[in-house]
């Protein structure tokens, strides 16, 4: 449900995680030594149309991923007209479509469950420095099944301030939800300590 | 009650909280001035629940936010916002509560709601910024004084935060004193 996923399977979802991981660092790394841009700009042509050839639905899906650099190529675009380098910030600006969307489809291709496992293999040495991984575990389950559990209740909290005032709800709601994530965490802990689910 | 059960148990609901407050619709404090809560989340995590449990809470966060969880505001999330150009002011996110839950741990003969403000603006503001003007500077190819004029757009926003963050700790603490764990 919270997972940034493609909204349809691709090939990409076959191919293990760890690769996938790899392959993204390799090319994020390459990037950064490429300095002309004609071959910026045929490598971000290529990925599109690799995004295109998974259909539609995913090209756009995989467009409105790239939304939130938006500002920052107004800006840049903006300040290299100014300081007479577009060139320049086109570079820029390139290098950074490429890396965010390679990342991008690399994170929508797989499932949390495979790269938590990843994690889960890298953090495996440091029981041995005595590290609690139980604990980073624990944290992050609990993390996923009260995250809609949060939301609904800002939700609820937004609704009935706006019954009450006749206004839009802002911070006004953020005091409330912070005291029932107090309680909550006091039946939680109380929980996981009556059932020994979790060992110190 | 169980106190590594109650930290692990506060830690993961103050994550879910800072996810919340990103998805949550933005928060308007002016009249056509739309801030995102989300930063304020960021302080409120270091000044309530002090300088170690904040900073782990968002390292949760992040680390699920990067696992492809799009809970940063706007729906961002994955891999791509270590290479975005806010990926600074990302990393900078655990250091910034920890410096806010430090300050308002160390200032405690201050009132609650001074030690939280300069908690929340120390930490907030000027710990964040260090490392977001860098990784801006870095990913954007700009110099640093060039990185901070971009930087300074956000400036106001996150002023009008601290100042609210500093309110609802001092809040939270004249209603249930034993839950602002930073001065206990």
């Amino acid at each position: 449900m919270l997972a940034l996923r493609f909204p349809q399977p691709t090939a990409l979802d076959n191919v293990p995680a760890s690769l996938k991981l790899l392959l993204l660092a390799a090319a994020t790394s390459g990037i950064f030594f490429i300095s002309t841009l004609g071959t910026m700009f045929l490598i971000f042509l290529a990925i599109t149309t690799f995004h295109f050839l998974f259909g539609w639905q995913i090209f756009k899906f995989s467009l409105n991923l790239l939304k939130p650099l938006l500002p920052f190529i107004i800006i840049m675009v903006f300040w290299h007209l100014y300081s007479r380098d577009l060139t320049g910030g086109l570079l820029i600006i390139m290098r950074l479509l490429l890396i965010v969307s390679l990342a991008n489809l690399v994170t929508c291709s797989t499932k949390t469950s495979e790269i938590t496992e990843i994690i889960d293999k890298i953090l495996r040495p440091m029981q041995f420095l005595n590290i609690n991984t139980q604990a980073i575990s624990l944290s992050v389950i609990i993390f996923i099944r009260f995250t809609p559990i949060v939301l609904e209740r800002h939700h609820i909290l937004s609704l009935a301030y706006k019954c009450r005032s006749g206004k839009r709800p802002s911070w006004q709601v953020i005091l409330p939800l912070i005291l029932s994530i107090m309680d909550d965490a006091d039946h939680v802990a109380q929980s996981l300590k009556s059932r020994s689910t979790f060992r110190v | 009650m169980p106190k590594m059960e109650k930290n692990i148990v506060l830690i993961s609901l103050f994550s879910a909280f800072i996810a919340v407050l990103g998805l949550a619709p933005k928060v308007m404090i002016a009249s056509g001035v739309p801030i995102t809560a989300q930063s304020m989340g960021i302080m409120l995590c270091g000044t309530v629940l002090g300088a170690k449990r904040g900073a782990l809470a968002v390292l949760l966060f992040l680390a699920l936010c990067a696992l492809g969880l799009p809970l940063l505001s706007g729906g961002r999330g994955g891999l791509g916002i270590f290479a975005s150009p806010s990926a600074g002011f990302v990393i900078g996110f655990p250091l910034a509560a920890y410096a806010a839950g430090w300050l308002t741990t160390k200032l405690r003969r201050l009132n609650v709601f001074y030690s939280s403000l300069v908690g929340a603006i120390i930490g907030g503001i000027f710990v964040l910024y260090i490392p977001g003007i860098i990784g801006m500077s870095i990913i954007l190819g700009k110099s640093i004084s060039e990185a901070t004029l971009i930087a300074l757009i956000y400036l106001p926003g996150d002023c009008i935060k601290a100042i609210l963050c500093a309110a609802l700790t001092q809040t939270l603490f004249k209603l249930r004193p034993n839950n602002v764990l930073s001065r206990v």
